[in-house]
């Protein structure tokens, strides 16, 4: 997640920048819920529209492209194995636009509201969010170390794949495909080792701090939500309710099922 | 280190009381992270899986399932101790609710069926015998896929064709998962080696 690598000096300051984390999880806790439940591409189109203005006003637009991007030729992918499908077992695989746009439109969705959390916040403010959720030690303490442990692996991961390169491995798309099991096994086996390595290292490094044996722990900044914040959730949950009327109106409710 | 009692001897070291802390917690912060870094290891590698192979198909629903089950055969012999399996769900589970929100349906069918297989284990001899945490993470991955199905089942009971593709998907990815429980076991035997895992 790029937000583990987001500070104040590199983020660029846009209009995300300035909301609470918390309203920027709502967003999304909101926005995949209702691509849940809606089903109709006319429904979702509403909150889709807000939710890419809202994903390119955070100023990284070649970020988002190149997400959008990803996301595309994943879909192509999986297009293909269901023409495939279609082929052998007709019965089963539905060719149908509708059935093809509808998911696209969810992802999209999704990929909006997810890049605008990931894009415009630091580390230090989602852990603060979690810790203002009052969860118990148990909860909070995997859990933060979980989101912050994802920029770590991700620098791992790429010292493995340096490594491979160096010893005459390069880890390509060619050499994935013609050797899958191989591949797996030289990038995930240093990554394993590595993950608990950096687990005995944090682990340590708490202890030594007294994570867990303190009772209260006083946050360094007090996060407050402000007018604006208070703007963009009403604004959020009109849209959603402006996108189940649609649903209602036009399609029904229904949970999966067409 | 609050007070410090000199006496009559001025060269003699200070006497330090150290600030009273709480008694120990049920679970050690050293555990915790290492959960909370495998759930962050698995997230990011079925990530990974998806996007390199384009999506859900055959081969990364069999390499997907693979390096779940391995790793989390590789978390429970790093973790010996009931109750770790269904954190790392939960703490998992909790953490998608917040960043996607698509968890909050399948979050108590994951939690049962880490209890079911944490009983499992419990049964099979407890977290020291390999055997016994083999056979747990094999039934935690059938209860979890099984009870899925069963409500899947329930939103799609007008149309049970589409169930049997997907009934036919999560068993082929099944065996991945089996294939999983061979590998984490050699990770473990490489781990143990490597003097990473004690047990």
């Amino acid at each position: 997640m790029q937000a583990s690598f987001a500070s104040d000096s590199t983020m660029p300051k846009s209009f995300p920048t300035t909301l609470d984390v918390r309203t920027k999880l709502f967003l999304c806790v909101l926005c995949s819920l209702s691509a849940i439940i809606l089903t109709s591409p006319l429904a979702l189109s509403p909150l889709l529209a807000a939710s890419a203005l809202y994903a390119l006003s955070t100023k990284n637009i070649k970020k988002v492209l190149t997400a959008y991007t990803v996301v595309l030729l994943m879909l192509s992918v999986s297009a293909v194995f269901i023409v495939l499908l279609d082929m052998i077992w007709p019965e089963l695989a539905q060719m149908e636009f509708r059935l093809f746009l509808t998911p696209f439109l969810r992802i999209g969705l999704m990929l909006n509201v997810v890049l605008g959390l990931a894009l415009t916040s630091r580390i230090q403010s989602l852990l603060m969010a979690l810790k203002s959720l009052r969860l118990p030690s148990l909860i909070y303490i995997p859990a933060s170390v979980m989101i912050r442990f994802i920029p770590t692996f991700f620098n791992d991961a790429k010292q493995v794949l340096q490594a491979l390169k160096i010893r005459g491995y390069p880890l390509t798309l060619r050499t994935t495909l013609l050797r899958p099991l191989h591949s797996l096994r030289v990038l995930f086996a240093p990554l394993v080792f590595r993950a608990l390595r950096s687990s005995d290292d944090l682990a340590m490094a708490a202890e030594l701090k007294g994570i867990g044996l303190t009772g209260s722990i006083v946050p360094h900044r007090r996060q407050t939500l402000r007018p604006r914040d208070m703007m963009v959730l009403a604004l959020a949950l009109g849209l959603a309710a402006v996108s189940f009327f649609i649903q209602a109106r036009c399609g029904g409710f229904s949970i999966g099922m067409h | 280190m609050h007070h410090t009692e000199i006496g009559d001897n001025p060269l003699a070291l200070p006497r330090i009381h150290p600030a009273p802390l709480k008694r120990k917690p049920h679970w050690p912060v050293r555990d915790l992270i290492v959960i909370g870094i495998f759930a962050a290891v698995v997230k990011i590698a079925s990530l990974g899986i998806a996007l390199i192979g384009g999506g859900m198909n055959p081969l990364t629903l069999l390499a997907k399932n693979a390096v779940f089950t391995s790793l989390l055969v590789v978390l429970l012999h790093k973790v010996p101790r009931f109750g770790t399996l269904t954190l790392f769900i939960g703490v998992s589970a909790i953490v998608s609710l917040l960043l996607m929100g698509n968890a909050a349906i399948l979050l108590p069918v994951s939690l049962a069926s880490a209890l079911l297989s944490e009983l499992i284990i419990m049964i099979a001899g407890g977290y020291s015998r390999t055997t016994g945490i083999l056979l747990g993470v094999a039934v935690y991955d059938l209860a979890s896929k099984g009870i899925s199905l069963g409500l899947s089942w329930l939103i799609m009971r007008e149309q049970p064709a589409l169930l049997l593709t997907i009934s036919a998907m999560v068993g082929f990815g099944y065996l991945g998962a089996l294939a999983g429980l061979g590998s984490g076991h050699l990770f473990v035997k490489e781990l143990r080696h490597a003097g990473i895992v004690r047990q």
